[in-house]
């Protein structure tokens, strides 16, 4: 009886087609391929497609390991499977760390458990916060000699959080290969947040343009996107709205191009915000649209609240006030069908204040007859 | 003497029953000497001289701790803890004066901060451990870690003042929201219907209720200013952002919060009107949350983090308390929901939640836990060349400059008080800390049953109870052992003797932090169960 909880990422039946006895031409070539698959687990970056697809290809190894045990293989794609959870900030990284180090030890590979073993104080330093790291990194200790100098300094930053700028600062260095790549991006992340933390936003901007050019160096948009948008919270935090605009709209191009509409929402209430703002109306009409689409979707009723009220803005704003009531006024009885009441209060709200930007005399028989429209789509 | 003269006055205050109660008590602290032993209702008693439950907890399974079964302490101990404490903080009432020493009803209330009166916190312990010495000390901070406050002036508001607040002719009218009610009807509050994708994540929407509130006449850049609180449609996203923006385990999450909380005046285009503004603000806080993962749970962590009121209550209801002895967490829970919190055991809990801990910890003022420091025994010597002739030169040349007389620096010289004041310091701090932590354990569960009533906080406050009580235990212990090596010879003291001593210190200090995380984090997994 295994004493972890099964990860659905690493606990996968055996392949149906194996047969424990059967050592035949299929056996081999299982074996083949989930080296072939292990070996680029290994050596290529979880950015652009090799992120996509790698539980897939983690899944397939874990599949033959399960036929075949072997700790070194296992130790390896426990660590690759940890990566993946923890840059996705999924608490599985623990556990997936803790078992691939388990494995080394009983391989003898003691900087292998070691490396594992640091990742995992990293990962737990993450998620639960540094104090309930603490202990068991110092547990580790760390020797003169230190077999895993990148990984312990990566750890230490997460771990004491006041220190980390210099931790961080003085690994970059060391994070050059391409088979890290992935573990430099978030370095450079943790950098930009720990000069955003210690208010040095102007500091912050350097490791955020190397992390955009190193996701777009791997084809990995998706992951570029957190650049740009902690890019234009800066620009946005320090009162430079109008330099905010490139950033977030390559990071809202990114959410798209990656279908993630809980993104697409994010960064396009604000773009639709700064375009609105510069009177952009032929910019925001679409991004509002769209937003509209991508917040149905995620059954977030006060984003469809937004994406309409900024959809209507652009009415606004081009002297349409009726096109403006026409939607607010739909997208509200559609918002109250659903039971959505605190996004339909929102709706409610900007009639009133349309009303009094449009006065009464204009505004109750536009709304009236828009009523009446809506009824007869019925 | 000062100390009879302040019971006396003590005693005047008091009703004559508690008066002779009172004296009784009085009397058990002073007739008290090594190895007596002092009965459960003394002990109770004298319990309520201390105004600190961790302190009063010392006297083990002899006072009531609701809830428990007491702590294992043995009753020799007891007695010589009763003895010091007591002498200990009736010194600091007479220090103190009648003014911040006496309560309402002359009950005997809790040292206070220096210059606070009866509002002193409740957890102080006063001067235990010598910080009589802080008065002579700019450098200390007052016993709780705060600065003095400030005298207090009185000031009348001009009569006719012309920046008045007057009735806000921004706001929309009734008639304004009518006008649209008569075409569409009203909206309804949303009844008890499921959630499920984004809209379960529904802390927000406690300021999306009034349709006249989200909207305004105009959009003036001063209607973003000031704007606080957890009901206000800019200031509840707002904070939710920044609860995100500190706290979130998601870097993305992280970043939506820090843009919510630090960018609103970009985020409210004329043209969307204020509504429009307030609907991308409440937007990025449903996305933050959604970034964060975690469904119901992080929304109730981030409900949690709202809950603002819940320490100044807390703070208020505790002092009476302390000053009855009675400063028990699921005591002061059980005052501020009027019944018995509901209590589920700690194994039977939901996990502990850790987003809800660091929201908890969030309501709180910071903790000051201090670090506890290493002695040196010879710190009151100056450093001593290898060469005897140099030795001899600097010797001489100090006496001149300072008049200090190296032959007082014998090996047998007393170990003077400030050598161990660091470390002594440490420890009246960390009892503090220890007191204060029986009523941050009790706003933790009363903010938990503020967004969740009936939730089943009480079983982990119990824990956490008992719990402080052993620790503030070792705290004194390893306090009194420090005390008692001043003034004793420099050469019948091993220094690694302090070094154990100021070991157990830290131990206690680790315990301590150690177990504030824990009963966060676990008070708010009741919120989930």
């Amino acid at each position: 009886m295994p004493e972890h909880a099964p990860d659905p990422l690493i606990d996968v039946p055996v392949d149906p087609a194996a047969d424990r006895l059967d050592v035949d031409e299929a056996f081999f070539d299982r074996i083949y391929d989930a080296r072939e698959v292990l070996q680029v687990l290994r050596s290529r970056p979880l950015l652009g497609p090799d992120r996509r697809d790698a539980a897939g290809r983690i899944r397939q190894v874990a599949a033959l390991l399960q036929e075949l045990p072997d700790d070194l293989a296992s130790a390896d794609l426990f660590r690759v499977a940890g990566d993946l959870a923890l840059d996705a900030g999924h608490g599985e990284a623990v556990d997936r760390y803790l078992r691939g180090a388990a494995a080394a030890r009983r391989r003898g590979d003691t900087v292998r458990e070691r490396d594992l073993h640091l990742r995992a104080c990293r990962a737990v330093a993450r998620m639960r916060g540094p104090e309930a790291a603490l202990g068991f990194f110092r547990e580790l200790g760390h020797p003169p000699d230190e077999p895993c100098p990148v990984t312990h300094a990566l750890a230490s930053a997460d771990v004491y959080p006041r220190e980390a700028r210099n931790h961080l600062e003085g690994v970059l260095p060391l994070l050059t290969s391409d088979d890290r790549a992935h573990e430099r991006l978030m370095a450079l992340e943790d950098l930009a947040e720990t000069y955003l933390a210690g208010n040095e936003p102007g500091l912050a901007r350097s490791p955020l343009v190397e992390a955009i050019a190193l996701a777009e160096r791997f084809d990995d948009a998706g992951r570029a996107t957190l650049a740009h948008a902690l890019t234009a919270t800066i620009h946005l935090t320090s009162g430079q709205p109008d330099l905010a605009i490139g950033p977030l709209e390559r990071a809202f191009g990114g959410a798209v191009k990656d279908e993630d509409d809980l993104l697409v929402v994010t960064y396009g209430t604000v773009l639709t915000g700064l375009y609105l703002e510069r009177e952009r109306w032929e910019d925001a009409e679409p991004v509002a649209r769209r937003l509209l689409a991508s917040a149905e979707r995620r059954g977030n009723w006060i984003a469809v609240a937004d994406g309409a009220l900024a959809w209507s803005a652009t009415f606004v704003g081009q002297d349409q006030p009726a096109a403006a009531v026409a939607v607010v006024a739909r997208t509200l009885l559609t918002l109250r069908a659903r039971g959505a009441s605190s996004a339909a209060a929102l709706l409610h709200a900007r009639l009133g204040e349309l009303r009094v930007l449009m006065g009464v005399e204009a505004f109750d028989p536009v709304l009236r007859r828009v009523m009446q429209a809506l009824q007869r789509l019925r | 003497m000062a100390t009879s003269s302040h019971h006396q006055r003590r005693l005047q205050q008091q009703p004559e029953t508690d008066v002779q109660e009172d004296a009784r008590d009085q009397q058990v602290l002073e007739s008290l000497e090594e190895g007596m032993e002092l009965a459960p209702d003394q002990a109770g008693r004298v319990g309520g001289q201390f105004g600190n439950s961790a302190l009063a907890a010392l006297l083990g399974n002899q006072v009531a701790t609701p809830g428990a079964g007491g702590v294992d302490l043995e009753e020799e101990e007891s007695v010589e803890l009763v003895e010091d404490l007591g002498e200990e903080l009736d010194f600091d009432r007479d220090l103190e004066g009648p003014a911040h020493g006496g309560g309402a009803g002359g009950v005997p209330v809790a040292p206070t901060d220096g210059g606070g009166g009866s509002d002193g916190d409740p957890w102080d312990v006063g001067h235990l451990f010598g910080g009589d010495d802080d008065e002579d000390d700019p450098n200390a901070p007052t016993r709780t870690g705060r600065l003095p406050p400030s005298p207090r002036r009185t000031f009348k508001p001009p009569t006719d003042d012309p920046f008045a607040e007057g009735p806000d002719e921004a706001e929309l009218t009734p008639e304004d929201i009518d006008g649209i009610d008569k075409e569409i009807g009203p909206t309804l509050p949303r009844t008890d219907t499921p959630r499920s994708g984004d809209a379960m994540y529904a802390a927000v929407e406690t300021c999306l209720t009034d349709p006249r509130a989200l909207g305004r006449r105009t959009l003036e850049p001063e209607d973003l200013v000031g704007q606080h609180g957890a009901t206000d449609p800019i200031g509840r996203p707002t904070q939710i952002g920044r609860f995100i923006a500190a706290s979130g385990r998601s870097r993305r999450a992280r970043t939506v919060g820090r843009l919510l909380s630090g960018a609103t005046a970009s985020l409210f285009p004329e043209s969307g009107g204020y509504s429009g503004g307030v609907a991308r603000l409440c937007t990025l806080a449903v996305c933050a949350e959604a970034l964060e993962g975690g469904g119901p749970r992080t929304d109730r962590a981030v409900s949690l983090a709202l809950a603002q009121d819940a320490w100044p209550t807390t703070v208020a209801r505790a002092r009476p308390m302390a000053q009855q002895g009675r400063l028990h967490a699921p005591e002061v829970l059980d005052a501020l929901l009027g019944a018995t919190a509901p209590g589920l055991p700690v194994d039977r809990l939901p996990p502990p939640s850790v987003l809800g801990g660091r929201a908890l910890a969030g309501l709180l003022p910071p903790a000051y836990i201090p670090e506890v420091p290493p002695l040196d025994l010879d710190a009151d010597l100056g450093e001593v060349s290898d060469d005897p002739e140099l030795a001899e030169l600097d010797a001489a040349l100090a006496f001149f400059a300072t008049g200090r007389d190296v032959s007082a620096e014998a090996p047998d010289r007393p170990i003077p008080k400030t050598v161990l004041q660091p470390a002594l310091h440490a420890a009246r701090y960390l009892m503090n800390a220890a007191g204060k932590a029986h009523v941050e354990v009790a706003a933790a569960g009363f903010a938990v049953s503020s967004v969740r009533p009936g939730a089943p906080v009480r079983a982990p406050l119990e824990a956490a109870d008992r719990a402080l009580a052993r620790i503030a235990r070792a705290i004194l212990r390893a306090g009194r052992k420090l005390e008692r090596v001043g003034g004793r010879p420099r050469d019948t003291i091993d220094p690694a003797a302090v070094d154990a001593m100021t070991d157990e210190l830290r131990d206690a200090r680790d315990r301590l932090v150690d177990l504030r995380t824990w009963a966060f984090e676990t008070i708010a997994g009741a919120l989930d169960a």
